[in-house]
């Protein structure tokens, strides 16, 4: 068996009840490969346009959805490959919820930023620390994303796109000889100067006043003047309060997040951050929004 | 999936144990949780006010929130999602921020 198969908007969708054998994704957009039943155990899945392959084991079906976010995902070629265990986090501002990094980060020159992102409410704080107007922040009102310096609107980069709740982002924030940039899944709205920026807090600013609702995934803070400094946070390793957990040797901290604000997906493969890629697309209502 | 409210002097301890660190709302008075007791310990409360399940207007809701801030007792209070964020988004704001 050898099935190549355009993967439906949403729902399942039954692929193959046929003995071992294997099949190719080529459909762009998140995909999530289960065997079994749908519901069970998560075996694999990727962004992008690229085939992926994955083996089936005899007598077994194979179900295909589209699915929530799944950031952080490789190559799967099928056989025996480590499995691969990644929380993900709703963060919610009512109750207060956010990772804290152990070790803050301090870019006193040029750096990089790169995060994902989707929201479920329209405001919060993506990155912060220091005091309020350090921060890296979606505007509550008009749907904007922008970048505070130094407790004003002086230094600042502010799109011009339209953000939409449930959809997933990939954003990346650079500092290049004092000049800012914001690009969001491709695009550079514009750019800015700033001043150097402390970094204590993820889903929250670093006055404490402003928490992000949804979920932030793999930010990866890059000292382009100190690459001694570089630092990958892989966040979602969560199994309860104020517990730390770490990956990679990097260390956070999570704050007020209960059990039904993190879903554990489980599969094979391989994760490189070179493979995440994804385009700007609407998930699934796993996220809920405010009426 | 819902909000779980507590008079901070009735709050169980295994709960704060888990959750060190809760919201803080209404001047210091509640604590918000987004785990029941029995989510925690498998323990049902003694008492508890269901919010979620009543159908209220968000006036309703607002003078029913009222009513509970003059009679706070031991009972363990349930929020849904959407009523925590109403009032969140419309009265309430956690007075209990973290800084570094």
């Amino acid at each position: 068996m050898n099935n190549v198969l355009i993967l439906p908007e949403d729902g399942w969708k039954e692929v193959s009840t046929d003995s071992q054998g294997s099949f190719t994704l080529t459909s762009g957009g998140q995909h999530c490969i289960h065997a079994g039943q749908p519901s069970e155990l998560l075996v694999g899945h990727r962004y992008g346009k690229k085939p992926v392959q994955f083996i089936t084991a005899e007598g077994e079906s194979v179900y295909v959805r589209v699915s929530r976010p799944c950031f952080a995902v490789g190559d799967v070629v099928g056989g025996v490959v480590p499995l691969i265990q990644r929380y993900f986090i709703d963060l919610d501002p009512v109750l207060n919820s956010y990772y804290l990094l152990n070790t803050h980060v301090t870019f006193a020159g040029d750096f990089e930023i790169e995060f994902e992102f989707t929201y479920s409410l329209n405001t919060g704080a993506i990155l912060g620390g220091g005091g309020a107007g350090n921060e890296l922040r979606f505007d509550p009102n008009n749907n904007r994303f922008r970048f505070i310096a130094n407790g004003g609107f002086t230094n600042l980069v502010i799109t011009s796109v339209n953000y939409n709740i449930g959809t997933l982002y990939k954003c990346t924030l650079r500092r290049v000889t004092g000049l800012v940039s914001l690009e969001i899944n491709g695009e550079t709205p514009t750019t800015s100067n700033a001043q150097p920026f402390l970094i204590t807090h993820v889903g929250q600013n670093g006055a404490g006043s402003i928490h992000f609702n949804g979920i932030i995934a793999n930010p990866k803070l890059t000292d382009l003047v100190t690459p001694a400094n570089n630092q990958t946070y892989a966040l979602g390793q969560a199994t309860g309060n104020t517990e730390t957990s770490a990956e990679g040797g990097d260390t956070i901290t999570y704050v007020n997040v209960p059990e039904s604000n993190r879903e554990l997906f489980e599969f094979d493969g391989v994760t490189t951050w070179d493979n995440i890629s994804p385009e700007p697309q609407t998930l699934p209502a796993t996220i809920e929004a405010v009426s | 999936m819902s909000y779980t409210v507590y008079a901070v002097e009735h709050v169980p301890a295994i709960l704060l144990s888990k959750y060190p660190t809760p919201a803080l709302y209404a001047e210091g008075k509640l604590y918000l949780f987004g785990e029941s007791l029995k989510d925690v310990s498998g323990i049902e409360p003694v008492e508890v006010v269901d919010i979620e399940s009543m159908t209220l207007t968000n006036d309703e809701l607002d003078a029913y929130v009222d009513h509970l801030l003059t009679v706070l007792g031991p009972a363990e209070v349930r929020l849904s999602k959407t009523q925590g964020q109403y009032l969140y988004h419309t009265r309430f704001k956690p007075v209990n921020k973290e800084t570094t």
